[in-house]
């Protein structure tokens, strides 16, 4: 009888484990990875800055509030949280380096060490000193240890003064990434950061985040090169001292892009507005200019792969299976971790970032691997808000060995892409130009806070090879543009096994270079395209329906129908239809009792002041076309 | 001599702020500390520097120049003769208790005083409930009857054992040395009686600031304390100083005296409109009102959430003493207020103008209109006069108020805490480093120029400006600062005595190396390089959290190098090894195995400075 019982349980555990593509439900991030709780002493405010892996398994922690625990058997029930130093200046960052932790405070790199063998840091040994204005946004971050011992860090611009929207360089290297070597000895290493809250080395190079503002019209990975300059020109204000890698001069940057600093009739200084007409540059224009430029390696779309980039690291070999050796990259404000495929070509990295998993309980700050393979992630969102709405913690991300139906990776064509996929792919499916679809577009360079996105083209897909086992498709596609991102859509190709969806069937291809080589013939390729041949539905009830009644009333804008503008104009980056998220929740919105004109009128031109209880400020969006504008309008109004 | 004063105003950071914030209002009226301005120069300050105006005082009280204090010995002033402090000098006998010849209701009491080593006085209000003050440097947990708090009531009737009751303690004590000035100010309600004598509301502290910092706040005080000539409360008093046996001195003793009943509001109605109005309207063309009625306060509490709307209120104001009333309106949005059909504050003038009013009855209308549905709903009026504290005579509830929780660091050991720090010159310090005591002596340390800048005794730190949203990356002490000025390099390289002395570190090649820190002795010890060595600054609050010790020590002796000691306008030395810094703000104490320091001028300042071959040695007290 017993036995019988276990027997029953091997079997259906085996068929199981054998089927998971038989799954009732579509598949969801929840299926293949869990995101872990871990225990915290009651009362800690963990507002995570820096996270590192110590060669034990432990976790060092530092946070915002100055403290460094050490987290003892972090993947077990009841890990113990060792504090081992605290009363520091807002740590955003905690590296291991030969048997002691450094950290970037607000004002320093500091070494500590615990001489007496207590457990606890007494030496809090600064390496370098570096100069602030101090004000609030001066934030610095690291260090990340470069390949020689030496240490990065990264610096963040304030604003203030006259211009409070313009990210300022008031003191030397603010808005720099600066090599710091053990003995305190500093070298300037690369400019034009404008909140560079990640940093990472990956393959012995250095690349950095940033936070969409100012000239960096989105969050993006950039490898950082000696003498590199990457966007924002305040930190050229120090390009002229005897250490500077690079020459550029503000001035030169100027006369080139107009900084826009204009003053109106009163004297006062008007903060730069996206100009709908006009012309205007786009990043590539700089790097035409300016040899120096760096353009970022692989774009995060704003609004869509997050809203704040933060923490970058590499997936280790043998760690959450397919995805080894590619990279995660967190976002804060959006609450969720990206996935970014990158390869080199001609000489210059490029690659595709995906959604890899979302619904962290608070901001995406920072992340390090535990020695079981799962990844420890350490949050904060206070002052910005964030999707998550737990204002700070400490979670863990484990992979549970099921493989996703995803693209693994996507590599450029000189005529196109090809696709690697986890899972074999639906042959037919696969076949059908209809399941693809890619775009393009760019944004624009220029002093305003962020940009809308510009340039936008359909790049039509022209056939499609599919590799016999399933693994692979390689797309023709028309209209290429060097230096584009392409958004690649792959909504119609199915698994071959269960008929699924692709977890997360958009990336976004940041196309620097497109390599030489041999095309593909369209002899070669599948040319089917079902969409073509199509013939429309007729729906057979139709003729029972009672003719609209002559009503003037606008028709209810539904959720199928806003769903799509809200995620294309990136609305749902910051909000949420019933939850207060950056900003406020549509129905908040619609409480105020605006005219349809009114919010069309506050999509371009937001008025932050409405809403004192929100910290980050809302962006014009111009770039919405007013009848979308009047649709997302009514459909908030219609929120009740 | 009673001289009246009209030229010192109560501190009023209120009419210089227009932008001001609800909250904060809320925060000064709360205090009771808002004292409205705008007011026409007829204050009634009565000062006290010399015995004149108290009645007749007995010979333990003197007058004097300059008054010291023997931090070794009890209650002992060496006095040097003169004017301008008065002292109580106890001999052999009891002393006797000075009275002032003036009774006082509501007041506002500022002076400097200063006690000796463990004397104990105090200041009565109304003869009936006793401020102590006494020496109570290095306690950390303050008891009623030290510095600041308000003493206990006595009932012998409960029991032998049980007599005392509703002491109330300083919130934190911030005591100085004895000999050193400390300031006390006291904003004090008296109780109040009706018609047949019954007393219908308590006396109230409602602001007692010592050093700068408030210790107790809007406290009822149920009857007379312990020492009152018994338990029988009036509406006027004299101010009773202790003389019994406490040495105590004081100086530039300010009283201000409120005469006279607030105003009173009666017939209230109020009209309201829902729209939009951004000018006053016409009401006489307006469609009818969404809702009016009566109101027995002033208040919002009627009005719908999230919308725009317009209220008129009428009523009349019942003066009772002549005076320059000010009534301001404290809302959300805009609004008007009409005394005496004269438009005090209009819609372009948020703050109003004073009318003068003599006793009786006059009609007031208000208007309170938001036009923006959005923004919460506030309301709010105060009135003030020269001789009316400033209060709000509406429903507090319509009030919109929205504070953080409090974020206060405690020192349960030697704790560390860095953030930016600002000081009164105006200057961020970027790389400070706050560490602060169990003895609750804690101190900032400038890292970019290996200074002490500020000292200070009490609650360590309040992080809420670093700590609450973004955050500005500063901190600020909660206890009592002593602060020294701009920081300034302490080892400085002079070629002679007379040389100047640098104000800061360039071309000393200097290099901040971080901190450790001495577990056993806890110390905090600070190291840089300057001038071609190494130097280690050890800093250790010591001698029951009387003191700060400093101990600087070189790794090499590369000559000619000097400590920077102290700086300020005036620096006197006591004894040897001791001296005084300005006027009686702290004591530098040589440690006996430093060589001995010297007075220079430099500039307008007189700084004190030693030479430092390997270490020296000093503390600083206050």
């Amino acid at each position: 009888m017993f036995s019988r019982f276990i027997q029953y349980i091997l079997i259906f555990c085996l068929s199981a484990g054998m089927l998971p593509a038989v799954a009732q439900h579509a598949p969801s991030e929840d299926d293949y990875t869990k995101i872990a709780r871990i225990p915290v002493p009651e009362g800690l405010v963990l507002e995570v800055g820096g996270l590192t892996s110590l060669p034990n398994g432990d976790i060092g922690v530092s946070t915002r509030r100055g403290d460094v625990f050490i987290i003892e058997n972090p993947t077990s029930i009841y890990p113990y949280f060792r504090k081992y130093a605290s009363g520091l200046h807002e740590i955003l960052g905690l590296a291991y380096k030969d048997g002691f932790l450094y950290c970037a405070q607000r004002g320093e790199l500091t070494k500590l060490i615990d001489k007496d063998m207590d457990g606890v840091a007494d030496v809090f040994q600064t390496v370098y000193s570096w100069q602030l204005s101090g004000h609030y946004h001066e934030y610095s971050y690291g260090p990340k240890i470069a390949p020689d011992g030496s240490f990065f860090v990264s610096t963040n611009l304030s604003f203030g003064d006259d211009e409070g929207w313009r990210g300022q360089s008031k003191v030397p290297w603010r808005g720099w990434v600066i090599n710091i070597q053990p003995n305190g000895s500093m070298n300037p290493f690369a400019t034009g950061m404008r909140s560079p809250c990640g940093m990472g080395i990956i393959d012995g190079e250095l690349f950095y985040t940033d936070n969409q503002g100012d000239w960096i019209p989105s969050g993006s990975i950039v490898h950082v090169k000696k003498g590199s300059f990457v966007g924002n020109p305040a930190g050229l204000n120090w390009t002229s001292m005897p250490n500077s890698p690079l020459k550029l001069t503000r001035e030169q940057h100027n006369a080139k892009f107009d900084e826009q600093r204009k003053k109106d009739e009163k004297g006062k200084y008007i903060a730069p507005q996206n100009q709908l007409t006009g012309p205007y540059a786009i990043p590539p224009d700089a790097k035409k200019e300016f040899p120096e430029m760096q353009l970022p390696a692989v774009y995060l779309p704003h609004g869509i792969l997050g809203v704040s980039s933060s923490d970058l690291i590499k997936i280790p070999a043998g760690y959450f299976g397919p995805f080894e050796g590619q990279i995660l990259v967190g976002d804060q404000g959006q609450s969720k971790i990206n996935r970014v495929f990158m390869e080199k070509v001609n000489g210059e990295y490029q690659g595709i970032a995906w959604e890899f998993r979302s619904n962290f309980q608070s901001g995406v700050l920072r992340m390090a691997w535990a020695k079981d393979g799962s990844l420890i992630v350490g949050e904060t969102n206070r002052g910005w808000g964030s999707a998550g709405d737990a204002n700070q913690g400490i979670q863990r991300l484990v992979w549970n060995k099921n493989i996703p139906f995803e693209m693994l990776t996507v590599k450029a064509m000189p005529d196109g892409f090809e696709i690697e996929f986890t899972q074999p792919v639906d042959q037919k499916t696969a076949n059908d130009l209809a399941s693809y679809s890619v775009e393009s577009f760019i944004y624009k360079y220029h002093p305003v806070y962020g940009s809308p996105v510009v340039n936008n083209a359909n790049c039509p897909v022209k056939g499609v090879r599919v590799s016999a086992d399933g693994l692979r498709a390689r797309i023709i596609v028309d209209s290429l543009r060097q230096n584009y991102i392409h958004t690649i859509s792959l909504n119609g190709v199915l698994s071959a096994n269960g008929g699924h969806q692709l977890l997360h069937p958009v990336g976004y291809y940041t196309l620097n270079n497109i390599p030489a080589g041999e095309k593909l013939k369209l002899t070669e390729v599948s040319t089917k395209n079902s969409a073509e041949t199509k013939t429309p539905v007729i729906n057979k009830n139709v003729k029972n329906e009672k003719p609209p009644a002559n009503n003037t009333a606008p028709k209810a804008i539904t959720e199928v129908e806003i769903k799509p503008l809200l995620a294309k104009y990136t609305c749902n980056a910051c909000h949420n239809a019933d939850k207060r998220q950056i900003g406020p929740a549509f129905k908040d919105v619609a409480k105020r009792k605006y005219s349809a004109d009114k919010i069309v009128q506050l999509i371009y031109n937001p008025q932050p002041q409405n809403w004192p209880g929100y910290s980050t400020e809302m962006p014009p969006m111009p770039q919405v076309p007013k009848e979308d504008a009047k649709k997302i309008a009514e459909w908030i109004n219609g929120l009740k | 001599m009673i001289r009246i004063d009209g030229s010192l105003q109560t501190p009023s950071t209120y009419t210089k702020q227009p932008g001001v914030k609800i909250r904060n209002l809320w925060a000064a009226l709360l205090a009771g500390s808002l004292i409205l301005g705008n007011h026409a120069q007829a204050q009634t300050n009565i000062n006290y520097n010399d015995f004149t105006a108290f009645k007749s005082p007995g010979k333990n009280w003197k007058t004097a120049s300059k008054a010291i204090a023997d931090l070794n010995r009890d209650n002992l002033f060496k006095i040097e003769k003169g004017t301008g402090i008065l002292v109580n000098v106890p001999g052999k006998n009891k002393g006797t208790d000075l009275y002032t010849a003036d009774e006082f209701g509501d007041l506002d009491l500022e002076m400097d005083y200063m006690v000796a080593k463990n004397a104990k006085s105090g200041i009565f209000l109304q003869d009936n409930y006793l401020v102590s003050l006494s020496d109570s440097w290095k306690i950390t947990t303050p008891l009623a009857s030290d510095n600041g708090g308000i003493y206990e009531r006595w009932d012998e009737g409960r029991g032998k054992g049980n007599e005392a009751y509703e002491g109330h303690p300083a919130r934190q004590n911030v005591s100085r040395a004895p000999g050193l000035w400390q300031h006390i100010k006291i904003i004090f309600k008296a109780p109040r009686f009706n018609s047949s004598g019954k007393k219908i509301e308590n006396a109230k502290i409602l602001q007692l600031e010592l050093n700068g910092v408030t210790v107790q706040e809007n406290l009822e005080l149920s009857g007379p304390s312990r020492g009152a000539p018994g338990n029988e409360e009036t509406a006027m008093g004299p101010i009773r100083i202790l003389g019994e046996n406490g040495a105590i001195a004081f100086k530039n003793l300010v009283i201000k005296k409120y005469k006279g009943e607030p105003p009173t509001l009666s017939d209230l109605k109020y009209v309201l409109y829902y729209g939009k109005y951004e000018t006053v309207p016409d009401f006489t063309k307006l469609p009818p009102p969404a809702e009016q009625g009566d109101l027995h306060i002033l208040n919002s509490s009627f009005v719908k959430r999230d919308v725009e709307f317009l209220v008129r209120y009428t009523g009349n104001v019942h003066i009772y003493h002549e005076d320059d009333y000010v009534f301001q309106r404290e809302t959300y949005g805009n609004g008007t207020v009409k005394i005496n059909n004269t438009m005090v504050g209009d819609l372009d003038n948020y703050i109003s103008t004073p009318i003068h009013l003599a006793p009786g009855t006059y009609p007031l209308e208000m208007i309170y209109t938001k036009a923006l549905g959005w923004l919460p709903t506030s309301f709010g009026l105060t009135i003030s006069s020269p001789d009316t504290r400033a209060f709000l005579i509406s429903d507090e509830t319509s009030l919109y108020r929205e504070t953080p929780d409090p974020i206060v660091i405690g020192t349960p050991g030697n704790t560390i805490l860095r953030s930016f720090m600002d000081i009164p010159e105006g200057k961020r310090i970027i790389h400070n480093v706050n560490v602060g005591s169990p003895q609750q002596l804690h101190y900032s340390y400038d890292m970019d120029n290996g200074a002490v800048f500020q000292l200070w005794r009490g609650k360590f730190i309040d992080a809420i400006p670093m700590w609450f949203s973004r955050g500005d990356g500063s901190s600020k002490p909660v206890g009592s600062r002593l602060q020294l000025g701009i920081p300034k390099p302490s080892i400085v390289k002079l070629l002679s005595l007379n040389d100047s002395i640098p104000a800061d570190t360039s071309g000393s090649s200097f290099v901040t190396r971080g901190y450790e820190l001495d577990n056993k002795n806890n110390q905090t010890i600070f190291v840089y390089d300057a001038h071609g060595t190494a130097v280690r600054d050890a800093l250790q609050v010591t001698g029951n959290g009387g003191e700060l010790k400093r101990t600087v020590s070189l790794e090499k002796n590369v000559g000619n190098l000097f400590i920077r000691i102290a700086e300020g306008e005036k620096i006197e030395h006591l004894s040897k090894g001791w001296y005084l810094v300005d006027d009686a703000k702290y004591y530098i104490h040589i440690d006996d195995g430093s060589p001995a320091p010297s007075v220079r001028q430099s500039g307008n300042k007189s700084v004190l400075v030693a030479p430092v071959q390997n270490s020296f040695s000093y503390s600083i007290l206050f």
